[in-house]
Parts: C-alpha cells; sequence; structure tokens
C-alpha cells in the first residue's frame, strides 16, 4: 500500500514541474497523508497562510471529484481525508463486491486472512466469494500465501505485502514444516553455552556478586556463538536467537533479565528444589489413577507398576 | 474433607492403633461430631472398647471433646492424624539440633501422647540401657535433655480443654533422686511432677521443617553461604514476627551483620550485603528490601516463597508425568498468565500438533484451565469465540495434594499387602530373633548359636522346624527389600504434601 | 429433535474436526475398536529412589514406631474368646499386652470420665448383682439423707453447700453408670454373634464411586 502511495506521489511530483497549482496540490496531499484521520481547513489554513481561500476552495474540490479525498463532519467542522490510492485504483475496474473483499482483505494485513473469515465478513456465497477472489488474483491486487499454522490453509493479503513469519513461520520452517529438531539442537547448544558460562563462576574470585555476573551472557553474544557453531544453514537474526533462548526460559534452566543498557541477558539458573517425592512413586506417574479405587481391576495390591517397580 | 483423605487416615490410625480405633475414628470422620452412644450404635462395638478407643485417639490428640447440649461430643482432628507420617522426620530433626538422648524422649512422648517429665526420662533411661547404641544412661543427662528440648519449645506443657489455659514452657522442680530411685523400682518416690504433662508442640517442628526447605532452596539456588544467611534471616524473623505471618517485620542490616558475625562463614561475614542483594535480586522473591533507614531493612516474605516453591513442585510433576516439552507449556502458560493456543506452539517452539496434543492432555488433567472468551466483530458477522489457556494454581495445588493423599494411601495398602502375604516368614524371622537373644541370654556362645542356627535336626529346640532354609532367607531379604522401598516412598511423598500443604496455608 | 432446522452445513456438534486440529481432508485417526489396556505402558518411568543413609534412618524410626504403637495397649484389641487349643502366638500377643483394664493408665483428671467403664466385669455378672442392689439402696439413703438435711435446714449454709454438691456429683456418676450398664446388657446377647469388626473393605463400598469420576 505504501508503494502504491509513493508511486503516486512521484507522478504528482512530475506534474508539478510544469504547474504552480500542482505544487499546492501536491503540498495538501502530502498534508493529508501525515494526518490518516483527516485534515480541516483550519489546519489548512495553519499550514499554508498564503494561500488564498478560493484558491483553497478550488484545489479541494478538484481534489475531492478527482477521489483523492473523502469529505467528513466531525465536531461542527469538514475533514478531508485522503483515499487510500489504491483503492482509488481499484475502484476503476470493480464492482462493489470486488472492494469490499479487497477492503476485508487489505484489513488483515499481513498477517493475511481465511476464505471462510472472508465468506463471514462479506456475507457471500461462497462460489460468488471464489470468483471475486480469482479475479482479484489475476490482478495481482491480492495473493494467496500458505500459512503454517494449517498446513492445507491458506490465507489472502494484499499483494504487495511481506507475510508475517506468523504466516511463514520465519526461520523455523522450510516449506510450511517446522523444524522441530533444528529447534531442538539450537536449544541444547544455546544451555551448553550458558552453562559453561555457569561453570566460570566457580574460578571466580571477585565476590558472589562478580561471580553472578559472569553467569550472564547477551542474546548477541549466544548468537554469534552459535553463528559461529555453524550449524544453521539459514542465517538466523538475533530475534530468532532469542525465541530460542526463551523456549529455555520456559524449560527452567534459564533466566531472562533486563540489563541496564535494554538488552536481554540470559543466564542458566539451577532450580529451587530437587524433585519432588511424589514423582519418585509410581503412583505419582500413574496413568490411570482416576480408575485407581479398592476394588476392580486397577487396587493398589494388583497393581501392575507398583509390582514392576518393586522388583 | 475428601474421601481419599478419610482412607489415608484411616489407613494410618490402623496401622499404629489397629482395628478397632480405626473404626471409631472412621465413623467420626464420617459424621463430624457425635457422642458416645451414636458412635457405639454406628460401630456395632461394645461400648467398653468404643471409650477405649476414644481415650487412645484422645490421647494422642486426634480427637477433641466439648459439650454440647446432651454430654460430650466427640471430634476427629485429621491434621493430626496426617502428621504421625512425618513422626521419623520430626524425631530426626530433634536428634541433629538437641542429640541422641532428646530424640529418644521426643520418640517416647509421641509414644504415650502426652506423659509427665519423670516419667519419660524414666523410660528413656531405660530404654538406653537395654539398647546397644552405646550411650551411658544417666538421669541428670536425660534432665538437661528434656530441658533443652523445652528450651526449644519442641515440647510443650498440655492444658485441659475445658479450661482456657494457654500452653506454657515453664519447666517443673524435677526431684532426681527420687527419679533414680523410682527407676531402681522404688515406686514410692514422688519425683515432684505429678500430673504435669508435655506433649510435642507440633507448630514449632512444622515450622521448623518449613524454614528447612526454604534454607535448602536458597542453599540450591545459590551457595551454602546464602543457605546460611538464609538460616539467619529467619532465625531474626522469629525475634519479631507472629508464628506464621506472611512477611517478617523489617529487620536492618545491622542486625543481619551481627547475627551472621557468629556464624562460621567467614565469606558470608566478608560479603553479607551481597548476598543479600543476591537473594533479594532472585526470581524466588524470599527477600524483599522494604526500607533504607540504617543501612537496609529488609522482610522475609513466608508467603511468596511458598508460592514460588509450589510452582517448582508443580512444575516438576508436569515434567516427570508428562515430559520435558509439557513442562515447557505449563511454564509459558504460568508466564503469560493468560494465553491462546497458537502463541502457545508459536513460543513455547513445538510443532503445532505436538503442542495442540500437550496442551490439551495438560487440560484434561487439569494442570491447566481453559477459559472462553467471546468476541463480538462486526455487527453482521457471528461472534467470534477464542479460548485462553491460564492456571489456577489453587485449584491445580489441592488437586495435588489429592494425588499425595492418594499415592500415600496406595503405597500403605500395598505395603500391608505384602507384610500380610509373606506373614508367616516374616513371624518366623520374629521367632528366630527372640530365640537367638534369649539363648544369649542364657549364656550361649556364639558357636552354639551358629550350630543351633544352620544344623536345625541336631538341635533340641522346639523351634527345630523353624529354621530357615538359605532360599527362604532369601525370599525374606526381598521382602524386607520391598517393605522398606514402600516405606521411604510414604516418607518421600509426604514430603511432597507437606510443601503443598504449607503453600495452602499460607494461600 | 432440537438440533433439526438450524440450516445446513454446520454441524450441529458443538466442536467441529477442525477445532481439534484435524485440517478438512485430513484423515481421521481410525476408531477405536479395543477397550484400553488396564495398565498401558508408561509412558514415563517414576524416578529412581535414592535411598540415602538419612532416608533408611528415617525409615527405622518409622518402622519402630509404628511397631511399638501397634503392640503397645494403645492397640484397643477386641475381646477374645477363649480358644481350645493355646498356639504359640497367643503366648507371644500376651507378653506384649497389657492385659489390665485401660482405665488404670490415664489420669482421669485430663479425661472425661464419662469414658470411664463400669467396674462389673462380664463374667462376674451374678457375683455382682446383688452389688448393684446395694448401690441403689445406697443412692435412696442418700436421697433420704439429703431431703432431712432440707427439712432440718442447718444454718451452716457452707457446709450444706458442699455437700450437696458432692452428693450431686456422686448421684450424676450412678445414674451415668447405671445408664451405661443398660447399655452393656442390651448387647450383650448380640455382641458376639455380630461381626461387629469392618472386615476393612465394607468402608470402600459407600462413597467410594465419588472419587471414580473424573473431576472437572
Amino acid at each position: 500500500m505504501e508503494i502504491e502511495a509513493g508511486t503516486s506521489k512521484k507522478q504528482d511530483a512530475t506534474n508539478a514541474d510544469t504547474n504552480p497549482f500542482e505544487i499546492i496540490e501536491q503540498k495538501i496531499l502530502a498534508l493529508a497523508q501525515a494526518r490518516p484521520k483527516g485534515i480541516s481547513d483550519k489546519d489548512l489554513i495553519i499550514e499554508m497562510p498564503d494561500l488564498p481561500t478560493v484558491q483553497r476552495a478550488q484545489i479541494i474540490n478538484k481534489l475531492l471529484s478527482q477521489g483523492h479525498f473523502d469529505l467528513f463532519k466531525q465536531g461542527g467542522s469538514l475533514l478531508y481525508r485522503l483515499r487510500d490510492p489504491s483503492k482509488a485504483k481499484i475502484a476503476k475496474g470493480a464492482d462493489n463486491e470486488e472492494k469490499i473483499v479487497y477492503s476485508i482483505i487489505e484489513e488483515a494485513g499481513n498477517k493475511g486472512i481465511w476464505i471462510r473469515d472472508i465468506r463471514f465478513k462479506s456475507n457471500l456465497m461462497p462460489t460468488q466469494l471464489s470468483k471475486i477472489l480469482k479475479s482479484l488474483e489475476i490482478k495481482k491486487f491480492i495473493k494467496a500465501v500458505k500459512s503454517v499454522a494449517a498446513s492445507k490453509k491458506k490465507v489472502y493479503m494484499l499483494y504487495n505485502l511481506e507475510p508475517d513469519t506468523s504466516v511463514t513461520g520465519g526461520a523455523w520452517y522450510q516449506d510450511q514444516d517446522f523444524e522441530a529438531e533444528f529447534v531442538d539442537v539450537l536449544n541444547q547448544q544455546c544451555y551448553r553455552f550458558l552453562e559453561k558460562k555457569r561453570e566460570q563462576m566457580n574460578s571466580c574470585r571477585g565476590g558472589p556478586i562478580m561471580a553472578r555476573n559472569v553467569t550472564f551472557a547477551s542474546s548477541k553474544e549466544v548468537w554469534k556463538f552459535i553463528s559461529d557453531l555453524g550449524i544453521s544453514k539459514v542465517k538466523l537474526s538475533v530475534e530468532d536467537l532469542e525465541m530460542i533462548l526463551n523456549t529455555l526460559v520456559y524449560d527452567g534452566k534459564v533466566e531472562r533479565t533486563l540489563s541496564g543498557d535494554g538488552s536481554i541477558l540470559y543466564r542458566a539458573i539451577e532450580p529451587l528444589l530437587d524433585s519432588p517425592g511424589l514423582i519418585k512413586s509410581t503412583c505419582g506417574v500413574c496413568p490411570v489413577r482416576k480408575h485407581c479405587c479398592d476394588i476392580g481391576d486397577v487396587t493398589p495390591t494388583k497393581c501392575q507398576y507398583i509390582t514392576e517397580w518393586l522388583e | 474433607m475428601s474421601v481419599m483423605c478419610r482412607k489415608l487416615c484411616s489407613s494410618i490410625l490402623f496401622e499404629h492403633f489397629g482395628q478397632i480405633v480405626q473404626c471409631v475414628a472412621e465413623d467420626l470422620f464420617k459424621h463430624g461430631a457425635r457422642p458416645l452412644e451414636l458412635i457405639r450404635y454406628a460401630t456395632q462395638l461394645p461400648l467398653t472398647k468404643v471409650k477405649e478407643a476414644l481415650c487412645v485417639l484422645i490421647k494422642h490428640g486426634f480427637v477433641r471433646y466439648s459439650q454440647a447440649e446432651k454430654g460430650l461430643e466427640f471430634s476427629l482432628i485429621y491434621e493430626n492424624v496426617l502428621l504421625v507420617l512425618r513422626y521419623p522426620k520430626y524425631m530426626f530433626f530433634v536428634k541433629t539440633m538437641c542429640g541422641d538422648e532428646s530424640e529418644m524422649i521426643l520418640e517416647e512422648v509421641l509414644m504415650n501422647g502426652y506423659i509427665t517429665a519423670s516419667e519419660v526420662i524414666t523410660k528413656a533411661y531405660k530404654k538406653i540401657e537395654q539398647s546397644p547404641s552405646g550411650l551411658q544412661p544417666s538421669v541428670p543427662v536425660l534432665k538437661e535433655k528434656f530441658e533443652l528440648l523445652v528450651k526449644n519449645q519442641f515440647l510443650i506443657h498440655t492444658v485441659e480443654e475445658r479450661r482456657n489455659e494457654k500452653p506454657d514452657f515453664i519447666l517443673p522442680n524435677l526431684n532426681l533422686t527420687a527419679i533414680i530411685k523410682k527407676i531402681e523400682g522404688d515406686n514410692n518416690s514422688d519425683p515432684g511432677d505429678s500430673k504435669i504433662y508435655w506433649k510435642v508442640n507440633f507448630d514449632r517442628l512444622i515450622q521448623d521443617l518449613r524454614d528447612q526447605i526454604i534454607v535448602s532452596a536458597i542453599r540450591r539456588r545459590l551457595d551454602e553461604n546464602a543457605g546460611e544467611l538464609m538460616r539467619q534471616l529467619i532465625f531474626l524473623m522469629y525475634l519479631r514476627t507472629a508464628s506464621w505471618a506472611h512477611t517478617s517485620n523489617p529487620i536492618p542490616l545491622t542486625e543481619i551483620k551481627e547475627a551472621v558475625k557468629k556464624t562460621n562463614y567467614p565469606l558470608l561475614t566478608h560479603h553479607v550485603d551481597q548476598y543479600l542483594h543476591l537473594i533479594e535480586e532472585d526470581s524466588s522473591q524470599f527477600l524483599k528490601r522494604v526500607g533504607d533507614s540504617g543501612g537496609g531493612q529488609f522482610s522475609v516474605n513466608m508467603k511468596e516463597a511458598f508460592e514460588q516453591l509450589a510452582w517448582a513442585t508443580l512444575e516438576n510433576i508436569v515434567m516427570e508425568r508428562f515430559g520435558s516439552k509439557a513442562a515447557r507449556i505449563f511454564r509459558l502458560v504460568r508466564d503469560k498468565k493468560y494465553i491462546e493456543q497458537e502463541q502457545i506452539q508459536q513460543l513455547a517452539m513445538i510443532p503445532a500438533k505436538e503442542a495442540k496434543h500437550l496442551t490439551y492432555t495438560l487440560l484434561q488433567e487439569n494442570y491447566i484451565q481453559m477459559q472462553e472468551m467471546k468476541k463480538s466483530g462486526v455487527s453482521a458477522a457471528p461472534i467470534k469465540t477464542f479460548f485462553l489457556f491460564h492456571i489456577d494454581l489453587n485449584v491445580v495445588v489441592y488437586m495435588e495434594v489429592e494425588h499425595c493423599y492418594h499415592a500415600l494411601y496406595n503405597i500403605m495398602q500395598r505395603r500391608e499387602y505384602e507384610v500380610n502375604s509373606n506373614k508367616r516368614m516374616i513371624d518366623k524371622q520374629l521367632r528366630m530373633q527372640t530365640l537367638t537373644t534369649n539363648l544369649k541370654e542364657h549364656g550361649a556362645t556364639e558357636e552354639q548359636l551358629a550350630e543351633v542356627l544352620t544344623k536345625p535336626l541336631q538341635s533340641n529346640y522346639l523351634q527345630i522346624a523353624d529354621m530357615m532354609t538359605p532360599s527362604e532367607k532369601q525370599q525374606l531379604d526381598k521382602v524386607q527389600n520391598t517393605i522398606k522401598k514402600l516405606g521411604i516412598t510414604e516418607l518421600q511423598i509426604d514430603d511432597t504434601l507437606f510443601l503443598l500443604t504449607m503453600y495452602l496455608r499460607y494461600h | 429433535m432440537a438440533g433439526r432446522g438450524r440450516g445446513r452445513g454446520k454441524s450441529s456438534m458443538s466442536i467441529s474436526a477442525e477445532q481439534l486440529g484435524f485440517a478438512k481432508g485430513e484423515t481421521l485417526p481410525p476408531p477405536v475398536l479395543q477397550p484400553p489396556l488396564k495398565y498401558p505402558l508408561l509412558e514415563y518411568k517414576p524416578l529412581p529412589l535414592n535411598i540415602t543413609t538419612e532416608l533408611s534412618y528415617l525409615f527405622e524410626l518409622k518402622k519402630g514406631y509404628a511397631e511399638y504403637m501397634r503392640e503397645s495397649p494403645n492397640n484397643v484389641l477386641p475381646i477374645v474368646v477363649k480358644k481350645d487349643i493355646e498356639r504359640y502366638s497367643d503366648r507371644y500377643q500376651d507378653l506384649i499386652t497389657d492385659k489390665s483394664s485401660y482405665e488404670i493408665r490415664y489420669d482421669w483428671s485430663r479425661m472425661p470420665v464419662e469414658l470411664k467403664r463400669q467396674l462389673r466385669k462380664r463374667k462376674k455378672q451374678k457375683l455382682e448383682s446383688p452389688k448393684k442392689k446395694q448401690k441403689h439402696i445406697d443412692v435412696e439413703s442418700k436421697l433420704r439423707e439429703l431431703e432431712k438435711k432440707e427439712s432440718s435446714q442447718q444454718s451452716d449454709i457452707e457446709e450444706e453447700e458442699k455437700e450437696e454438691e458432692e452428693t450431686e456429683e456422686k448421684d450424676d456418676e450412678q445414674v451415668e453408670e447405671e445408664e451405661e450398664e443398660l447399655d452393656e446388657e442390651m448387647d450383650e446377647g448380640t455382641d458376639y454373634a455380630n461381626n461387629y469388626f469392618d472386615n476393612g473393605e465394607g468402608y470402600d463400598d459407600e462413597d467410594d464411586n465419588l472419587d471414580d469420576g473424573p473431576i472437572y
């Protein structure tokens, strides 16, 4: 959308060289673009005090008639809002249904939207909707992207958008397949790195706080370590690695803290407790506990798990 | 009170006090406070037996009685029954704090419910005399140890229930010569403390076990020095705070330094500020800085500590029951408070299908909870429903407490079963032990003993047929190991139960 | 049917296959044709039990305590019916069980007197009956005494009060005892015929079902 807006601006700019009227027009358009909520006459007077009122009205009327502006009334004053140039574009060769579908897809941004949700929102019949979608696709207004969230589902988004990582899955996906093993390896390697750092504290002689500080590593440090290992085929970003480090936090093995300069620090930690006694008994991990009582097939005296465990 | 808890209490009572006491307590468990007549009617036991059982239960603190409209009513204090599971830990704790004799004294008190000082000293004396522990029995030493127990508030006066007395720790004036005379068999001597009874102060011991958990958690998380500092902080907490307060009143830094100086931890003394900083900064949140006056004021936060410990326990349980990926999801939900399925798989970085499966397993087993949210969108569009996962800590803790009850009950039942199905052999071994001690008492030498035990056919003794064959001996060893393993497991499960109970006490 | 007429296309089930994570067209797992195993294979084994010396010691304490309690008079034993044959184990039992009445083991200033048992012993019932009558007479004579005292209106109020209290107390106790005796007589016939012990299984039947079902 931004790209298109840019191109239309360029066109305006080239025309502006020849016509002073066009320069003012372009200026007003730029002002309106800076205020997506709309611009009032008052704003225009403040911004362009030299512009005569008559001339301003002429230009505004021209822009309105050309479909650049939408007119709004808010709090007693009129507001001019820049109409989306791409929408303006579609307005030419499309019917109402196409416009509705287009705006629904546009609203979904780069996360995309499922066909079912478009149907619900537009209230269109499935056959009609798929026709419209096909037409929009051919005109390269929109595109269908396979989502990693559900392998067989496509989401629609505007043609020029870069799909969100929630759709592509980012570095962790290859052709919509989550690379679980790759993630696990990285998880282990990151932990190994942080654990090594923790071991250094034993040789630290500068007091307990200094010893603890030795164990911290910034995400960048870990990123560098992983990059140097060369285990990744794809180039990982620091953010990618922070995702991995966060899984270690959720594993309870690592703690995350914000440092004074805003970077995120990680360190390996020891858990507060030994494993609880309950899970040292078969009854602690028993999958059929709900069926276990004094009578029937699953009883403490007949229990095969206990028998096996006692052997 | 749950069915499982009732069954567990019932098993505990059966193991220690037999069927009649179990039966009477079971009745009280089911019906709450009720008079003698109704108990007798429901249990169908002879009245004298009901009375006798109630006496036992009252003396051990499991039953209390109160005057109701139509006479006395008896009610069960099930919490006290559950304490029996922990008696060995109390004895061991007292042993490490006050020595072997103190442990024996405490054991005697536990065996009697309540008892006078002179009596418990007499009993302990006789026990030491008979035991091969190598301790020398001495009345003055035992008296000293008794006083040590009282000083530490491990023992407390019993008070009569009907009067509104406050229990205290005032020591009686004991006539030591009278006690010695009594031990020698003179029943007429008066040690001077008749009717002054002592019982175990469980509240004190529960706090001590609680403190041990806190100290060892800090020791694990940081190091030995930090653990010791935590111990000192708890000690300072006692000086200024009511027993079960959620947080301690502020402890000034100067006092902490003073206390630490007296310990034998030079590194700690040197870095006390740094260690305080570390404990305070740790995510466990056991300690909070609450003021800056006098170099800093610190407050121990027991409530928060047990919340953290309960979480750690649950995380561990999930880990061992459903694997590390499930534990990751559990922690993630805890961290995010409310989270959608999609976010779970993204943040936990687990393939969608596996993540869903694990999330629903946790949901099904009630380790996480689900909340339905309705979000109204455009008026024409249908209302969008989405589901948020979260964890209700109290719900999960209660569930795990039940889990502990169930596991304890099961393991006890199994132990009982293993004992019963090998009863013949265990009895036989018991008889042999009696025989050997008898022979020893009659001056048999080791060789003679060996002869009797290995060549049964030549022996004149009645128990000829009872001698054990090697395979029987092997079998017996196996049974004893089984029973030991089960017994130790009970102790371990009780640790978890204790921790979770502590959490509930604060929340 | 309530589900009818809701329009087509939308399944009336509250959860669709898609919500369960199955994409359209994806093969659903085959239907389960077998009952689940009673003891399915354990996916996760319990953690190993590390038996430290401390735990062994704790176990000895636990075992020692339980054994002591079980063999002590705290274990309330049923009234034993004389057996024809004396067994070795009986002798053993005799050694460890305090046969004397439980009453002497308690300080009754600390126990509800209600829990005392009457002095009479089952076997000596015949011997006891005259005693009982005596007791009865005793009460009556006391009552008479009391009446006399009341009518004579002694001036020493303090003393009177004191005595009254005493007699009252005694009266109470006696009345109580008599009541108890009555009870005892009532069971007498059924005592032995009845099996007054739970075999340890009976109590499960009642509310057990409660914890069988899943808790939501």
